[in-house]
């Protein structure tokens, strides 16, 4: 059984964004206006949390890209009262839509705050739903929606695998933004097979876990940048 | 005569058991795109150059060893220096890869076409060779130059050696004679003087519109061509064919195809006198059908002569094999060789080289018995002994 | 190692709260009913097999490689082609958003004719017959007349056969007047043009340089190819690879770029120069510079004279003499010790390239700081060098048709001096009326009342021109003022065939078939333009014979077989012993005929030529002496001719300085208006476009939780002093006008300046792009002497509450 996992390389994002932008395409995660947008209420399962420090002309930033850490010990899917929500056998933290009574119980529960809430019907104006994606469910209103790690392309991945006989190769199954990010930043896979680049990454020692103390045990692990990091001015 | 070269070249191929030329593809069985990412992803390249590119603790396996190198040269100097390689890689803690045979025969046709390939030259010395070699003479390459021969600024669109050769072989006749009035001596050329000439020519001309390069080794082609052009009337190849000329199939060849190029040049003189006198006109060749030719050659000497297995047989006795892979051979016994009556090859043995031999070398130490080593001629025996199937003789296990 | 983030931090995702609902004595049964019951509300859309097909993205020059993911008829994914080499598989947002422009609601469906006035228009739709016959009668009308030339085609440099075409059909036609609107890399051309004497663009070679330092430059915003920039960025981070590439950005703010460099260096706006010509100070002082190419390949470094007798400073005494350290440190605001520092990392750790100087990737610099840039490059041997600043191959391609007409075009710009186009000059020109009246203008697909920097003259310019025709996807502003409206077709819908993107050193052709049928009536504009000369008959007809866009781009597969070099796109596997074989003077292609390569790019996604033969100094340097000019002959000579150039510099006509790179005066701000408006780019509207896209605007300005509208960044200091909170509606005002925007305080704007971001403010086109501010509409028009480039750089303003 594999355990998908991630790693996100800090000193090589680029902070451009596209797995923002791929994730919501793949996803069918709908725009939401500008006024709900003031409300901090656009929907991104994977976004880009800032963090600045300092001073001109002493600043640095780090932009953080977070997608649903797909934690191993996940409080959020302990206080569903319905049981929408839990972990499957490959580690990957789901939701059931049409069980989701909307109470936001786990949006409050997640440290990360990586669970969105649906408070408006999803609007795809003209065509933009030819666009949709027929392998994901579009959310209703009121109900939890967060990163999947693209559960539907392993579904496909494993289909396609069967039907060739022969076995889940590294790469077959990549969530879209780990195939979109143009500067190789995000590695994904299967964290059990020791050989496999995310096991090794996560093992790296730049590797480090977000809000680590919580014992949430995420499965996505971001690796720190290097010696020359942060953008900080005048070093001298 | 012509006869017996073809049947020496189809000969050649049951050597490697059932790999054949693909159509249109390089010199030699396999894949060298495929050998190229075989290279990478076993992790040769971390110590392994190649031209340049690569790790810089081990050899450019491109560039060393400086002559040519068939197969069978390519497996035992890779057998013999196995152990000291292995020991680096424990220290580095790299992981020994393993090969299956479609992978090593891909490594062996990327290595060997990849140590075919001429690389760009040094204009500094182009510019002294130039003079020196009294080319200047005659040819422009500026606007102030003599003119009885080219312009040879007009070449640039021709980057390779071989395109080179072969312009300058067709109006060689016509140059030796100009040369004879003007009390020149035969320009000989070596090594890589002809990249080091086009490199400095290529930086006074401007940017040629195309590129004249021709494309790499159709050595079916270059067979054919062997016949029509007439070279089979006096080169022989491993013994079979004729005698006027030198036999391609033992002289040591030079290890780039430019460079072989460069020696047809320099012994074109003797050539056109004995044709003359044999009343036979000289070649003329288009630019692919030179590089055709040359490929056709570079593909026969990928294969060793054929081995002996009476010779094999002694070869398997006198390196210690017959003391674990022999029936005889008790509780230490190796793996049992049958399998390679048939299929024996320099590329086989190169596989289970890697396959086996960390575990073989292990054995060794402990009980003690020296690594092998090889000479290439030896690899051929021994293959064509182990080809042939033929069982060892019975020992009586223990050291030999 | 990890951060201090806090539980806090992430909240600031979560949205502000209304109660839901409460789930007291609900079944579970019938809450899943309920759900679905709200779920079978959403729209149905059509089903079908799944394939893939490939695409390019044109949304910027870059002409990333797309592979679409359909069902039935639909496309419903945008991926990167993995065997493209500018993209490899990866994209930006930009690429990635593409289906929204294929299906967005409000794109325009049917041809249109204004049947009121440019002031108030009144749309009609009408058939595409009607609108061929009508620009069919404008044209031939015209030409009949003599009047050819008085037709302008006015486009973005997209890097395309499709601009081969125009450009043909242009000269074909009889007018010397294709003009593309401005780029940021003008300032860099214009130093090419006059330190190495080529018009061909420049190029990076990233993967090999050692230390890049860009002078402003947003190299991670939209500059260049985006996709291929960010690529070489993670190669430069990647630890396998046993050493990292430095990266340094100068400029005034703490952008997204600055943020994701090793080092950033704040420096005062404008004085790039300066800073470049203090290293150039410390290289040459302790004789860091490449001393053999300086000596081989340059000129103008030393003091020289000229066949008159006269002597002329040379390069280094300049440096020596006017850029000391102390007074370099002064005039930038960067210590002495950094300058040092940077001056010896960028000497020592070679390759080293320096990049400079743009704004944005529309508005450029200033070719005198451009070229004190590029002369560091000079400096420590990259030009040409492996890992150094190379010059883009030149596309095989037939030759164009000579030019059939002796009227110069409109913008008489001084080709001698700047290569390329001087759209702002033709706005000049066409209001003047001078050196002729122009009487037709064509554009395609492009905007320039929005996007130019003088938008408000290009508005009168279309204003008087009697006929005015818009190929358009959105009735934009531009659009709004046209006689006649067509509507185009995007990326997906039509032929597309990119050539070598900006920054790229090879010959890339990226082809691609049409993925999804067209939408409403749309058309691709190079389809109308090749029916048009059919019908014009004559030159125009003969010079293009293709029947369709198809048809041209197939004849162009014919060029790059007859070139017998590169190959079709494939795994870099592949390419590698391609460049290998290339490089011993072997081709080894996977293509017999021309029909082959056709087949084989239209599957693969292009062909390109990956070999670059360094050291070609007969290709890269064609100035006088045959070498890169410190100091500029081509310029002298241009000056001795124009006197009035050294006036506008406000130098002496024969002060060497004109022509060697200098630090051009910064102006102070004028009395009541005391910011700096510098505008700055987003990735997501990078080009100042994208603003109808909502996935773009939902993460333009992530950085400060901004989206959807314009912002104005503000430094802490001044918006204290101002007396304006964060998040507070505030006048800007310049002295060409006002608006209203959302101040934001931001800690990385340099005090004494303020920036709009790009792509804000339309008036027109679709629903979802309005509102915000253009800073472009603020900007005054300010010209450089030495190519007349629009500046974006020294329009002073002042904010206060509103």
């Amino acid at each position: 059984m594999a355990r998908w996992g991630m790693a996100i390389d800090l000193a090589k994002c680029s902070a451009c964004q596209a797995c923002v932008v791929a994730c919501q395409s793949e996803n069918n995660i709908p725009c939401v206006p500008p006024e709900e947008a003031r409300s901090g209420r656009i929907l991104s399962w994977i976004s880009l949390l800032p963090e600045l420090e300092g001073e001109y002309p002493r600043l640095s930033m780090r932009l953080v890209p977070l997608p649903c850490l797909h934690c191993d010990n996940p409080p959020c899917i302990l206080v569903c009262p319905v049981k929408a929500t839990g972990i499957n056998a490959e580690g990957t933290v789901h939701q059931i839509y049409p069980r989701c009574i909307g109470c936001r119980y786990c949006t409050t529960g997640c440290p990360y705050t990586r669970r969105m809430f649906n408070w408006y019907k999803p609007e795809f104006p003209g065509d933009l739903a030819l666009a949709l994606n027929p392998d994901v469910s579009v959310r209703p209103k009121g109900v939890v929606e967060k990163c999947t790690l693209c559960h539907h392309r392993l579904m496909q991945a494993r289909e396609e695998a069967k039907a060739a006989k022969r076995p889940l190769a590294e790469g077959d199954y990549l969530p879209a933004c780990a195939e979109v990010c143009p500067s190789g930043a995000i590695t994904f896979g299967d964290l059990d097979d020791p050989a496999s680049a995310v096991a090794q990454l996560a093992r790296n020692p730049r590797a480090f876990r977000l809000l680590e103390d919580l014992g949430t045990k995420p499965k996505v692990f971001h690796l720190a940048e290097g010696e020359w990091s942060g953008g900080r001015g005048n070093q001298t | 005569m012509k006869t017996g070269v073809l049947i020496l070249i189809l000969s050649a191929l049951p050597l490697l058991g059932a790999e054949t030329v693909s159509r249109g593809a390089y010199f030699v069985p396999g894949d060298p795109k495929a050998g190229m990412r075989v290279f990478l992803d076993k992790g040769c390249a971390r110590c392994h150059a190649v031209l340049g590119e690569g790790g810089r603790t081990a050899p450019d396996l491109a560039r060393v060893p400086a002559g040519h190198l068939s197969a069978a040269e390519a497996v035992a100097a890779m057998w013999n220096h196995a152990p000291a390689m292995w020991n680096k890689m424990r220290v580095e803690r790299l992981n020994l890869p393993r090969f299956s045979d479609p992978e090593m025969t891909n490594l062996f046709a990327f290595l060997y076409s990849v140590r075919s390939l001429d690389e760009p030259g040094d204009p500094e010395r182009g510019r002294r060779l130039l003079s020196d070699k009294k080319c200047l003479e005659c040819h422009a390459v500026s606007s102030a130059g003599r003119g009885a021969g080219p312009d040879l600024r007009t070449w640039t669109s021709h980057r390779n050696p071989v395109s080179w050769i072969q312009a300058m072989w067709n109006h060689g006749l016509a140059m030796r004679s100009l040369m004879a009035a003007r009390g020149l001596s035969w320009p000989e050329f070596k090594d890589n003087d002809m990249t080091d000439i086009i490199a400095y020519i290529r930086t006074l001309a401007g940017v040629p519109k195309t590129r004249a390069n021709p494309r790499l080794a159709n050595a079916e082609a270059g067979a054919r061509l062997f016949e029509q052009k007439g070279c089979a009337t006096c080169h022989s190849f491993r013994g079979a064919g004729g005698k006027g000329g030198p036999d391609l199939g033992v002289r040591p060849l030079p290890r780039t195809l430019g460079q072989f190029a460069t020696l047809m040049w320099n012994h074109a003189p003797a050539m056109w006198s004995s044709m003359q006198a044999h009343k036979m006109a000289p070649p003329q060749f288009s630019n692919q059908e030179m590089a055709d030719l040359i490929a056709h050659l570079f593909t026969q000497r990928y294969f060793e002569a054929s081995g002996n297995a009476d010779r094999g047989r002694r070869v398997f006795e006198e390196k210690g094999c017959g003391s674990c892979h022999s029936p005889g051979a008790g509780a230490a016994r190796g793996p049992s060789l049958a399998a390679w009556r048939g299929a024996a090859s320099p590329v086989r043995l190169a596989a289970a080289l890697w396959n086996h031999g960390p575990l073989m070398l292990g054995t060794m130490e402990r009980r003690q018995i020296p690594w092998p080593r090889f000479l290439p001629a030896e690899v051929a025996d021994l293959m064509e002994f182990l080809g042939a199937g033929q069982r060892p003789r019975q020992r009586a296990g223990g050291k030999p | 190692m990890s951060f201090k983030v806090g539980r806090r931090d992430f909240v600031r995702f979560a949205g502000g709260g209304a109660l839901g609902m409460a789930a007291s004595g609900i079944g579970m049964e019938a809450i899943s009913r309920f759900n679905e019951a709200l779920a079978a509300e959403q729209m149905q859309v059509p089903g079908g097999p799944e394939s893939w097909a490939l695409g390019v993205c044109t949304q910027c020059p870059a002409g990333c490689g797309l592979r679409v993911r359909k069902v039935g008829a639909r496309a419903v994914k945008v991926q990167g082609n993995p065997l493209h080499p500018v993209n490899q598989g990866g994209l930006c947002p930009k690429g990635v958003a593409e289906l929204q422009t294929l299906y967005h609601p409000d794109r325009l469906r049917a041809p249109m004719r204004n049947t009121g006035t440019r002031k108030s228009p009144r749309w009609m739709q009408i058939s595409w017959d009607e609108a061929i016959a009508t620009l069919t009668g404008q044209l031939r009308k015209l030409r009949d007349a003599g009047q050819a030339h008085t037709v302008a085609l006015v486009e973005r440099n997209r890097h395309s056969l499709s601009s081969r075409l125009m450009q043909r059909f242009m000269t074909a036609y009889g007018s010397p007047n294709y003009l593309v609107l401005p780029s940021g890399q003008d300032a860099l051309k214009t130093a090419v043009h006059l330190q190495q004497g080529v018009t061909q663009p420049v190029a990076y070679d990233w993967d090999r340089a050692q230390y890049v330092l860009s002078f402003g430059v947003n190299l991670l915003e939209g500059w260049g190819s985006p996709a291929s920039i960010m690529r070489a960025f993670g190669r430069w981070r990647d630890p396998s690879s046993g050493r990292r590439t430095k990266f340094v950005q100068v400029e005034p703010r703490f952008s997204l770029t600055a943020s994701r460099a090793d080092e950033w260096v704040p420096l005062r706006p404008g004085a790039e120069a300066a800073l470049a010509l203090g290293m150039a100070y410390v290289l040459i002082t302790e004789g860091l510079y490449d001393a053999a190419f300086v000596r081989e390949h340059t000129f103008g470094f030393e003091d020289w004279h000229d066949d008159a007798g006269r002597a002329h400073q040379g390069f280094r005494s300049l440096v020596l003499s006017e850029y000391r350290l102390q007074d370099v440190a002064a005039l930038t605001g960067v210590p002495e010790e950094t300058i040092l520092r940077l001056a010896r990392e960028f000497g020592n750790h070679r390759p080293a390239v320096a990049l400079g100087d743009s704004q944005t990737s529309t508005l450029p610099g200033n070719p005198y700081s451009a070229m004190a840039v590029h002369s560091l490059n000079a400096l420590v041997g990259s030009i040409d060098a492996p890992g150094g600043v190379l010059i883009q191959a030149v596309m095989p391609a037939s030759p164009p048709p000579g030019s059939v007409t002796a009227w110069p075009r409109i913008d008489q710009s001084p080709s001698s001096v700047f290569p390329g186009h001087h759209l702002a000059e033709a706005a000049r020109a066409i209001l003047a009326g001078r050196p002729y009246p122009v009487q037709a203008i064509i554009l395609n697909e492009v905007n320039p009342v929005f996007s130019m920097p003088n938008g408000t003259a290009f508005e009168q310019c279309l204003d008087q021109t009697p006929f005015v025709a818009s190929f358009a996807v959105f009735l934009d502003e531009s659009a709004m003022r046209a006689d006649l409206v067509l509507p185009a077709q995007t990326d997906l819908e039509k032929w597309q065939a990119v050539t070598s993107p900006p920054t790229f050193p090879s010959a890339v052709q990226s082809i691609a078939a049409p993925v999804v049928p067209p939408r409403y009536q749309a058309r691709q504009p190079a389809d109308v333009i090749l029916e048009l000369a059919h019908q014009l008959g004559g030159a125009a007809a003969q010079a293009l014979p293709a029947a369709n866009f198809e048809e041209y781009v197939h004849a162009q597969a014919g060029e790059l077989f007859a070139a017998q070099s590169g190959s079709v796109f494939s795994t870099s596997m592949e390419d590698a012993w391609n460049r290998l074989l290339d490089r011993s003077g072997w081709w080894s292609p996977t293509y017999a005929t021309a029909d082959e390569l056709w087949e084989q790019m239209q599957k693969q996604g292009g062909w390109w030529d990956p070999t670059y033969s360094h050291g070609e100094w007969q290709r890269v340097l064609k100035t006088p002496s045959g070498r890169f000019e410190f100091y500029s002959q081509t310029l002298a000579h241009w000056a001795a001719a124009h006197p009035e150039f050294a006036r506008n510099a406000g130098m002496k006509p024969d002060d060497d300085r004109l022509f060697l790179p200098h630090q051009t005066p910064i102006a102070d701000p004028p009395p009541g208006y005391p910011l700096l408006l510098l505008p700055i780019e987003v990735l997501p509207l990078a080009g100042g476009e994208g603003g109808h896209l909502p996935y773009l605007q939902q993460i333009a300005g992530s950085h400060l939780f901004e989206a959807w509208e314009s912002w104005l960044e503000m430094d802490p200091e001044t918006a204290h002093k101002l007396h304006i909170p964060d998040g507070a509606i505030v006048w800007i005002e310049s002295r060409r006008g006002r608006a209203q925007v959302r101040a934001r305080v931001y800690a990385g704007v340099r005090p004494g300046v303020v920036h709009l971001p790009l792509g804000y403010g339309h008036t027109a086109g679709s629903e979802l792009s309005r509102g915000g501010v253009n800073p472009l509409s603020l900007l005054e028009d300010r010209r450089e002497p030495v190519a007349g480039l629009p500046q974006s750089a020294g329009t002073y303003v002042r904010v206060y509450p509103s």
